[in-house]
């Protein structure tokens, strides 16, 4: 039975950037998936990212991974998207 | 006419390449890439590498679409190392692809590290139907091609030569630039004596890890004492180690009645391997065919070309599916631009 919560709010440009993030960050599951649960979800141009972890330490593990993933779409964004240039 | 990109982060290389396919011919219009190079005596751990891809990523991408003198509109496909490799260096490079697959609206194609390296080494050397020792810090493998598959005949029954190589190269605490494998090289060539190793091939197969620790040990014993040097053990190990390669790939060429090597995989690039398979080969009047380290060591355009000849048979990868995987058997894979 998951223990602590914790939900993540990421504001985006655009509902199109947020929708791509979490697209691109829902491929990869969560390897300890009896200790860890993620979900993802946009809400208007947020990324809304919510953890459910048994221990304290699987919380900052999997917190850590996803911001270092999210901050690789986010500078990629960043440094490619021509569509909006 | 069709364009490729290929990003290729499975182990500490991140690269990314851009290839052309237009009327059965081939062109590489850039092959840009940046090694995560270790302290002497230091291996290269997930985690770090993965920081490493993320960090140059970028602007590797950024300087391949200069070199290639394009903008992402002209770019047709997205191609990804899929595995097998290192699960976090992997996935943050997939990322990447992913995203631009998004950004710029392109079909995505998953692609095997190992076919990526067969293939490439096929269209650089021409080599028609070769049996290919693929070597590299993470793979050994003597395949052949047979109904649309790539057939492992032989392969390590532990670690890959080139981990082999590379844990001794840390023994020693060479310099791990440009990679320690080439310093195991450079080392070899002043070897004067032989030191006699375990020679472990069985059947089709090779093991390495038991050679590594009998060469750990006489290091250790032998080396303070002056009776031996570095330079005398790379040599034998190396002689060793390539033999072994040798006699599985002529085993194997002899079954297949194959009279073609194709040598691909970073160990590739060592000249004293290429030169022994040589010798091998010119005794069954055999031609061995390796290329340079532009596309040897693991790279992008190799991801780009394989993937590319997939996505002309109709092969996408959708988003859902471009999972990363650290155990992706060469044979998995339907090779459908072959008969």
């Amino acid at each position: 039975m998951p223990a602590l919560l914790r939900k993540i709010e990421i504001p985006f440009p655009t509902n199109r950037l947020a929708t791509i993030a979490q697209r691109v960050l829902n491929v990869d599951k969560e390897l300890k998936t009896d200790q860890v649960k993620r979900s993802l979800s946009v809400n208007d141009d947020k990324l809304e990212a919510l953890f459910e972890c048994t221990t304290a330490r699987m919380m900052r593990v999997s917190v850590n991974s996803f911001l270092e993933m999210l901050t690789m779409v986010t500078r990629t964004m960043d440094e490619c998207d021509t569509l909006n240039a | 006419m069709t364009i490729a990109i290929g990003f290729e982060g499975s182990a500490n290389k991140l690269g990314v390449g851009i290839i052309r396919h237009e009327n059965g011919k081939v062109d590489v219009l850039s092959n840009v890439r940046d090694t995560y190079i270790t302290p002497p005596g230091e291996g290269f751990l997930p985690r770090d590498t993965a920081q490493h891809h993320r960090d140059c990523v970028l602007k590797v991408l950024k300087k391949a679409l200069s070199d290639a003198n394009l903008t992402p509109k002209e770019i047709d496909v997205i191609c990804f190392t899929k595995g097998p490799g290192m699960g976090a260096p992997l996935t943050s490079t997939a990322i990447v692809a992913r995203t631009l697959s998004l950004l710029w609206e392109k079909p995505l194609v998953g692609v095997n590290h190992c076919v990526g390296h067969i293939e490439m080494g096929r269209e650089v050397t021409g080599a028609t139907n070769p049996v290919v020792l693929y070597v590299s810090g993470g793979n050994t493998q003597v395949i052949a091609y047979s109904q649309n598959r790539y057939r492992i005949f032989g392969e390590t029954l532990d670690i890959a030569i080139g981990n082999c190589l590379d844990r001794f190269a840390r023994i020693l605490n060479l310099s791990n630039d440009p990679s320690p494998g080439y310093n195991i090289e450079q080392y070899a060539k002043k070897g004067k004596q032989f030191i006699p190793l375990p020679y472990a091939v069985k059947g089709m197969d090779v093991s390495f890890s038991g050679i590594l620790s009998h060469i750990e040990q006489i290091a250790k014993e032998r080396l303070p004492t002056g009776e031996i040097t570095p330079y005398d053990l790379c040599f034998s190990l190396q002689e060793t180690l390539f033999a072994m390669l040798v006699e599985i790939t002529e085993r194997a060429m002899a079954h297949v009645e194959s009279s073609e090597v194709l040598i691909v995989g970073g160990v590739g690039c060592n000249v004293r391997l290429q030169e022994m398979m040589e010798q091998m080969a010119a005794q069954r009047d055999a031609t061995v065919c390796a290329t340079d380290e532009r596309f040897c060591i693991d790279n992008g355009i190799m991801i780009a070309h394989a993937g590319l000849l997939a996505y002309h048979d109709g092969f996408r990868t959708p988003l859902e599916e471009s999972t990363c995987t650290q155990r992706f058997r060469t044979d998995e894979v339907y090779v459908s631009w072959r008969d």
